[in-house]
């Protein structure tokens, strides 16, 4: 089993490969998705068929409001934010279930990248017509 | 890769500082020397805007929003909207407003638009017009109070932003900053809504959306002309608070509900309390109080126009009876009546004198009206309507400090006025029953009631009033609370004493209605008895108002398997463990509100436990936390949804040992119970001498029993309030503590606390601090017959000799304790059982016996050296 040295360079990997669960436990430390498939094979079965393309990150014990945990991943706070589903642990496979289940579409890395050059684009544009401030 | 991650990077780098907006913009070296914003804060707007109209993207594909946008000069800001349009954001249209000369046509376009749109985007100024943005959006409001409308305007003038929210407008988007629009329309609907609106189909969505607006807006729309003035609030706060805890179940169990419930429950949150202004039959304040929930049902079926505007008459009819069973007496179904074991409300029998329940139930005379059988699918949503109704609690609910005042001076006058009708209608009362009130047996009840009716003003014009106006004062300064003055009470002493002499007056009250059901029939004696029960919920306002004002932000929170209810303690009103002078005085009040809160929940939950378990939803336990520094909570008590938790028992108390066996020989007799065994008791009770760990004379009580071999600890906690007939005591066990040699009875009592009650070290620790010389204070032996019975088997007769050291006293007691059932159905035999005895025991009344037995110890004990002195 690898273990992973940093969110941030999991996160990347994630990013990359767009299809990868990452759970953190609450000291923070990354545990990779091995675990699950040791135990739980139909549960992975299950997130793999009902999440094609898509990228969760389970954080678990990690409150919403936990101040520390986002000082020390701050730089990913917009993946967490898009992309995260954060839990407590400890959390039963049904609610997993029921999480993965739920329908929630994103956004591919390219096609952010173009609204937001774009919008940007837009917004400048705006403002040069507009009262030239 | 490096480009993607670049990409990632800067958006999380703009949410990473979206908290430090405010120094960004101000103290930030990189923006501090110009006085207007320059290119780069406008670069930093904008990236954080979209970055944070990114993160929501999820949210808008489930909520296909159809905008209305009212501009001259859209040209600006199009681009940006097509872009997110054509990412499935938003649909939008837009009404150029250059195209209008007139107003009146401009306002005919948006009345034929405005039927499918969800939400307006107004621009405020139009060039070469002679009408502004404002005002549409006073017309808007005043035809369609309901839609949200955002305002899009360039003016950083912060007098016409002002203006504009006093017009009522949802929101104020900067032009710079329509990058983050989407942004601003999911904190608008998240705040005010919740997740739980992406559930219902657009036109269920808009309706929900819109009356909410409109009833948050202004709240007379619904709550107008309430008669129940000196409740705790249940308008505005209280539903919008329902409605957040409703969210917060929802993310949870989001299965178990379908796009109908969702309605069904989301209306009635707010309709649910409408009933408290009465109606055309019924007016009175005490009878609007006991049936507003049957009232709401019949005034949205008698005005639904007023209500709802929209004529369904499935969906009001369905509303009208969730409202109407929101109340514990009412009957969902045969299981909540049998868990209930209360008398259900006689207008839940058919024909009841509330049209609308009659017209929907096809039974016979006589039936009762059971909300499963006019309709299942409405007993769930009826019961969350229930526990949500129950668990919001807190100080949202109590105003301000002023307002507090004036609520508790307007009881008092209001008591005073109740108890003058109370004398009329004992006055009419003899009247009516003509020559029969100079027999012995009415003239003694009547003498009695005039004389508890002069007792009850007496007390409210002296002591009640003053104390109270103490206390409230005293309660301002949670860390003076429980420190004694050099002259004065401490505010403890006069909260335990309120509480005491409230119940006193209580007892005597249930005393006197229980003679009175005895020689009058219950109509007879309806409005009497409704009006000391007015009295007595007008005289337990103030404590009501302390226990809201104790207690913030209540939750509710999925724990494995059940549910957990969390109520945070309010830091300005009570004194925690955090700080410096928190005491044993502080403790014993923190648990004596979070245990009236628990009880509250408990006993609604109980009648409908039976409907959330056949949805596999338990509740298990309720939290009583406080935050110590920044999101730091810790768990303070933990008080479970667990019948053995209290304890009910119906003590009598006899003069001698003759009188006791005569007793006993008429139990056999009657109720069939019969000797099992005699046993020796020695029970020794510990308390702390000192003046600020005296837990004795706050209702606590550790006591060490000893019973041959076998040697029992337990603490026994009377709460100060229970809303019950009988006698509450918590106990906390295990009834086998192994002690070791050197435990005195404090460190037995820290054990035990910790291993059942207390979640928190450091409160345990504080409180521990004067805790150090608890010893024995008092001991006593006594004689216990155990009986049984074939018939009642899980209750516990027995009948206890209590010698004390000086031998001349004994007391000579028979307690009937109920040994397994919840609440209700432990109340319930009690009272079977009283009733039975009272058949062949008339007059049991006189050997009740409600206080403590070591209370009664002690007064002898002090009589004793007060004669020895």
């Amino acid at each position: 089993m690898e273990i992973v040295k940093s969110l941030k360079e999991e996160l990347e990997i994630s990013l990359e490969i767009f299809c990868k669960y990452v759970i953190i436990n609450k000291d923070k430390k990354i545990i990779p998705i091995l675990p699950f498939s040791q135990n739980l094979e139909e549960f992975i079965e299950n997130v793999n068929k009902n999440s094609e393309n898509t990228l969760i990150i389970f954080f678990s014990s990690i409150g919403k409001d936990n101040n520390e945990f986002y000082e020390i991943y701050k730089d990913w706070l917009f993946v967490i934010e898009y992309y995260a589903l954060i839990l407590e642990v400890p959390f039963n496979i049904g609610l997993l279930r029921e999480i993965i289940n739920k329908e929630k579409k994103w956004l591919k890395p390219k096609k952010i990248k173009e609204i937001y050059n774009n919008i940007k684009e837009a917004m400048k544009k705006g403002e040069v017509k507009g009262n030239g401030r | 890769m490096d480009d993607k991650t670049n990409i990632f990077q800067e958006l999380n780098d703009r949410i990473s500082k979206k908290g430090k907006f405010l120094e960004y913009e101000h103290g930030g070296e990189r923006f501090f020397s110009n006085l207007v914003p320059n290119p780069e804060l406008f670069d930093f707007y904008i990236s954080m805007d979209i970055a944070n109209s990114l993160s929501v993207y999820h949210f808008f594909q489930r909520l296909k929003l159809e905008l209305l946008v009212i501009d001259d000069n859209p040209e600006l800001f199009n681009e940006i909207l097509d872009i997110y349009k054509n990412e499935n954001y938003f649909e939008y249209e837009i009404i150029e407003v250059c195209n209008f000369n007139k107003i009146k046509d401009l306002l005919n376009e948006i009345k034929n638009k405005i039927n499918k749109v969800d939400l307006i985007l107004l621009d405020l100024h139009f060039k070469e017009k002679d009408f502004t943005g404002e005002d549409i959006l006073t017309y808007l409001k005043w035809n369609y109070p309901g839609i949200p409308i955002f305002i899009l305007s360039k003016t950083h003038d912060i007098e016409k932003i002002k203006e504009i929210f006093e017009k009522e407008a949802e929101y104020f988007v900067s032009k710079s900053r329509i990058a983050g629009l989407p942004w601003f329309i999911y904190n608008f609907i998240d705040t005010n809504f919740g997740e739980v609106i992406l559930n219902l189909n657009k036109k269920e969505r808009r309706f929900l959306i819109f009356n909410i607006i409109k009833w948050k807006r202004n709240e007379t729309y619904l709550w107008h002309g309430e008669k129940t003035y000196n409740m705790v609030e249940h308008t505005v706060h209280h539903s919008d608070s329902m409605w957040k805890l409703f969210n917060e179940f929802y993310k949870s169990i989001p299965t178990l509900f379908d796009k109908e419930n969702i309605l069904q429950i989301g209306l009635s949150i707010w309709l649910h309390d409408i009933g408290y202004k009465g109606y055309e039959k019924i007016i009175e304040p005490q009878l609007v109080r006991k049936k507003h929930h049957l009232i709401t049902g019949e005034l949205l079926n008698l005005n639904p126009e007023l209500y709802l505007d929209r004529e369904d008459k499935e969906l009001i009819k369905n509303i009208s009876l969730i409202c109407a069973y929101h109340m514990r007496e009412s009957p969902l179904n045969e299981n909540c009546c049998r868990a209930l074991n209360e008398r259900i409300d006689k207008d839940f029998y058919y024909p009841s004198s509330f049209n609308f329940l009659n017209e929907t139930w096809k039974g016979k005379d006589g039936e009762i009206i059971y909300l499963k059988e006019i309709d299942k699918n409405l007993v769930f949503p009826a019961s969350i309507l229930r526990m949500l109704d129950v668990i919001d609690k807190g100080l949202h609910r109590v105003g301000r400090e002023i307002e507090e005042d004036v609520k508790m001076g307007t009881t008092i006058e209001d008591t005073l006025y109740y108890l003058k009708q109370l004398e009329r209608e004992v006055e009419i009362l003899k009247e009516r029953i003509g020559n029969l009130r100079s027999t012995k047996r009415f003239g003694e009840f009547f003498n009695e009631i005039e004389k508890f009716l002069n007792m009850i003003r007496n007390e409210i014009k002296g002591k009640y009033k003053n104390d109270m106006r103490e206390l409230n004062k005293k309660m301002r300064s949670p860390e003076e609370f429980s420190k004694n003055g050099e002259k004065e009470r401490s505010g403890e002493e006069i909260y335990i004493e309120f509480y005491k002499s409230l119940k006193k007056l209580k007892s005597k009250s249930r005393e006197i209605n229980l003679k009175a059901e005895d020689i009058f029939s219950s109509e007879t004696f309806e409005k009497i008895h409704i009006l000391l029960d007015q009295v007595f919920y007008l005289l337990d306002t103030p404590l009501h108002f302390f226990t809201h004002r104790t207690f913030k932000n209540p939750t509710i929170e999925k724990y494995g398997g059940s549910f957990k209810i969390i109520y945070y303690f309010n830091e300005d009103f009570v004194n925690l463990p955090y700080n410096e002078n928190f005491d044993f005085g502080d403790f014993s009040r923190l648990f004596q509100e979070s245990w009236k809160i628990w009880g509250d929940i408990y006993r609604e939950y109980i009648p409908v436990k039976n409907i959330f378990e056949s949805k596999n939803i338990k509740f298990e336990k309720v939290e009583f936390r406080y935050r110590n520094g920044i999101n730091k909570d810790v768990v303070l008590f933990e008080f479970p949804f667990n019948e053995k938790f209290i304890e009910v028992e119906l003590k009598l108390k006899f003069e001698n040992e003759y009188e006791m066996n005569e007793f006993i020989e008429n139990m056999k007799n009657h109720i069939g119970i019969r000797e099992k065994e005699t046993k020796v008791v020695e029970d020794s009770f510990y308390d702390n001498d000192t003046q600020n760990c005296d837990f004795k004379k706050r209702g606590w009580f550790l006591r060490k029993r000893e019973m041959g071999r076998k040697t029992i600890y337990e603490i026994k906690i009377e709460p100060l309030y229970w809303k019950g007939e009988y006698e509450y005591r918590i106990e906390i066990g295990p009834k086998n503590h192994n002690t070791e040699r050197n435990e005195n009875g404090g460190d037995i009592f820290f054990k035990l606390l910790k291993n059942n009650i207390i979640k928190d070290e450091r409160c345990l620790e504080k409180i521990k601090k004067n805790f150090e010389n608890s010893s024995t204070f008092f001991q006593y032996t006594q004689k216990r017959k155990n009986f049984s019975s074939n018939e009642m088997k899980d209750i516990l007769f027995c009948s206890d000799i209590v010698e004390v050291e000086y031998k001349k006293n004994k007391l000579y007691l028979f307690e009937i304790e109920i040994q397994n059932g919840q609440p209700y159905e432990k109340e319930k035999k009690v009272r079977e059982i009283e009733d039975k005895i009272r058949r062949f025991f008339p007059e049991i009344d006189k050997y009740i016996f409600t206080k403590t037995k070591l209370d009664w110890v002690e007064e002898q004990k002090n009589e004793k050296s007060v004669d020895s002195g």
